[in-house]
């Protein structure tokens, strides 16, 4: 970011490029050919994305690069090469790197943006699976690994605070890193009054088994109160204050919209329609309806009528205020939704659980989500949607996780008195 | 209780607070007028949050969701940093300065009133929701005044002598906003994994929040580095607070930000 003007500055003393000891130049310039690299390596491998490394390849290669870093840090510590990888000029030059490549991924689009084709070829549309930032993660690793090395040994009490906050993000990227090829997450659609079923869809589209089958029981839903809106006649162009949100209704207020006051007589959540109006019906099929009753602040002219907010088989209903104006009842929106599972590991072992938002079920290594239904139907729909996600590495990624939370609570609590030694 | 009462509210308590600042900021050294004023400030901060009680209950959610809602926030943390700052190190141009950005914060939510909003989609039904919010806007709050220390550091540096105290106090400010943003994003991937099934899948907010981390990192490693320099790490400081500003607001203009699970706020 705002580093290029450290490298006159740090070489105002007239020492020559990769002559020790390395500073900003250096690093900014081996973190450039590592990225330069990677791209070359997007160029020659063709838009293939890299595929992340799996167990056992991902441990070993944990391994490995512990071990090799423990053993450059004993045998070569006090080289030039191995004491830069551990200074903050490297450290800065890392983060700054991986910052760029997180820049880039957050203005591009991820997944296919085929407009643009030489986005792709440099890999940049895979962010997250491509060669630099591979590269500069594994930049990080080392520098981030070395400085953790160096300030361990020996250990004092006031580096408690450094080798939790360096060592716990160390931790959690290695992990969360290392452990995505391992990661599972499959969906699995079930109906009410379906069969067991044992086979999830990956985001890519692909067909697994899972070592346990489901059924739905039954699917339900709480919604809020209706919104009620003003709008033109075709519903779709609501007219509201900038920054207002639509008024959530409730039985017996009154509200007012623009120069109409509005006041609500009733409302019925599953209604079905009858003669001259709505009553309450617990058919699969009902929707949301309300009476209300509107009054025109200007010209004093009211009427009371039936709103809607149709349905699969129910029409919208809404009152036609003005020539181009019309009040409408939105679609309650949901509360809260739950499934209820019938989960069966292999013989007849049987469990009937409930999955709701926010309440994931974890059996196994897995971890059930509620994660969809069928929003078209709402509150009755019959389907489910089940996300069942297995990550064998979350217990390490959340190791990381505590300790880097005990690290933050250390530097709330010195704050940078703990930094004599600058 | 709700917004319909909020001009009454916060009428009192800007009046509490102007009324602390005036006797804070009184010509010549006077114990009593610090401690009067003082007084003051914190009784202004204690009409708003009996305000903010008060939503809570009749919302029946956490006034955690709309814009509105976390200026609101932002209005309580800020004399709060304010007052505290004071009390450690004993700046007053510092509390005045919490006051009138939160002052700013009142009258933008009187002339833009929030309705009826009483909805919480499921996803944000968690008990990580109010840790997870509060912790980033007090640190959004502290980091947001480091970042202004800072500006007042380059005013100094360009146009008279840079006072040490100054960076001292933004990397303060800097560290302990560092380590409550550092919470707020934990906290944020362990909900994450809770509702959406993985703690970090790189959407656009996240990869924002993730990016205004990383600034912060590179001024606190620059400044351990090299204590002496002062020019680069100010202006690091600076821009750190516009990524900020964009993962705060601009996040809702992006393009690439359309399908985001984290924009509720229309
Ligand atoms: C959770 C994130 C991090 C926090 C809170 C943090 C905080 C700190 C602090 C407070 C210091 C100076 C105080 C001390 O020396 O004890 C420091 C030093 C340092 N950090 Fe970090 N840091 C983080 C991430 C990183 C990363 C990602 C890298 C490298 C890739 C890194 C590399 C370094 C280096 C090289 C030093 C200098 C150590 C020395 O010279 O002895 N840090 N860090």
């Amino acid at each position: 970011m705002k580093e290029k003007d450290n490298h006159a500055a740090t070489d105002q003393t007239g020492r020559k490029l990769f002559q020790g000891p390395w500073s900003y130049l250096e690093s900014f310039v081996i973190a450039g050919v590592l990225i330069l690299l990677g791209f070359v390596a997007e160029l020659i491998s063709r838009d293939q994305p890299v595929s992340l490394p799996r167990f056992p390849v991902n441990l070993v290669i944990l391994c490995t690069g512990i071990t090799l870093m423990v053993l450059l840090h004993i045998l070569y510590g006090k080289t030039t090469l191995i004491k830069w990888f551990s200074s903050v000029p490297c450290a800065i030059s890392a983060i700054v790197s991986f910052a760029v490549l997180v820049l880039l991924l957050g203005f591009i689009r991820q997944e296919g943006d085929a407009r643009s084709p030489w986005l792709h070829q440099l890999g940049l549309t895979h962010m997250k699976n491509s060669w630099p930032f591979l590269l500069v993660e594994v930049y990080l690793f080392v520098s981030l690994g070395m400085v953790i090395l160096r300030r361990s040994f020996p250990f004092t009490r006031k580096n408690l605070g450094f080798l939790l906050n360096h060592f716990g993000l160390w931790l959690t990227l290695a992990a969360a890193a290392l452990g995505s090829g391992d990661m599972q997450r499959l969906r699995i659609n079930v109906f009410e009054k379906g069969d067991f079923l044992d086979k999830g869809i990956s985001q890519e589209h692909e067909i697994y088994n899972l070592p346990f089958s489901l059924k739905l029981l039954d699917f339900k839903m709480e919604t809020y109160n209706p919104r009620i809106m003003l709008s033109d006649t075709l519903g779709s162009l609501p007219v509201t204050r900038k920054g207002e949100a639509l008024p959530v209704i409730e039985k017996g207020s009154e509200y007012k919209l623009n120069h109409y006051s509005i006041k609500i007589l009733e409302i019925l959540p599953s209604a079905v329609r009858t003669g001259g109006g709505y009553l309450p019906s617990d058919d699969p099929l009902a929707a949301t309806a309300a009476l209300v009753h509107v009054k025109n602040l200007v010209s004093g002219d009211s009427v009371t009528n039936w709103l809607c907010s149709g349905g699969m088989m129910m029409l919208r209903e809404y009152i036609l205020l003005d020539k181009n104006l019309g009040l409408w009842l939105l679609s309650p929106e949901p509360r809260k939704y739950e499934s209820k599972i019938v989960f069966r590991t292999n013989p007849g072992n049987i469990d009937t659980v409930i999955i709701e938002v926010n309440r994931p079920y974890k059996t196994r290594g897995w971890s059930l989500y509620q994660f969809g239904y069928d929003e078209q139907m709402g509150p009755a729909s019959q389907l489910s949607i089940i996300e069942a996600v297995y990550d064998p590495w979350l217990p390490v990624v959340y190791a990381g996780i505590v300790l880097m939370i005990a690290g933050a609570c250390y530097l709330f609590w010195l704050g940078n008195s703990a930094r004599s030694k600058a | 209780m709700n917004w319909t009462n909020f001009p009454f509210f916060a009428a009192t308590a800007a009046l509490l607070w102007i009324l602390g600042m005036i006797l804070l900021n009184f010509p010549g050294k006077r114990k009593a007028f610090e401690i009067a004023g003082n007084v003051l400030i914190a009784a202004g901060l204690a009409v708003l949050v009996c305000f903010l009680t008060l939503l809570w209950i009749n919302l029946d959610r956490p006034p955690l969701r709309t814009l509105g809602e976390t200026r609101l926030w932002y209005a309580v943390f800020l004399p709060l940093v304010g007052i505290i700052t004071f009390l450690r190190w004993g700046y007053k141009w510092f509390v005045t300065y919490a006051l009138l950005l939160a002052i700013l914060f009142l009258s933008i939510n009187y002339l833009h009133p929030e309705t009826y909003e009483k909805t919480l989609m499921p996803a944000l039904q968690s008990v990580w929701f109010v840790p997870h919010v509060i912790v980033y806007i007090f640190s959004y709050a502290l980091l947001a005044a480091s970042s202004l220390v800072a500006v007042k550091g380059l005013y100094e540096l360009y146009f008279k002598e840079l006072d040490v105290n100054t960076l001292h106090l933004a990397d303060n400010l800097v560290y302990i906003g560092f380590s409550f943003l550092t919470l707020g994003l934990l906290f944020g991937a362990l909900w994450a994994k809770e509702a959406w099934g993985h703690y970090w899948t790189w959407d656009p907010k996240e990869t924002w929040a993730f990016l205004t981390w990383l600034a912060y990192l590179i001024y606190m490693h620059f400044r351990t580095f090299q204590p002496k320099r002062t020019k680069a790490p100010l202006w690091t400081l600076s821009l750190a607070f516009v990524v900020l500003l964009i993962c705060w607001f601009g996040i809702n203009y992006l393009p690439s930000a359309q399908n985001s699970v984290h924009v509720y706020a229309q």
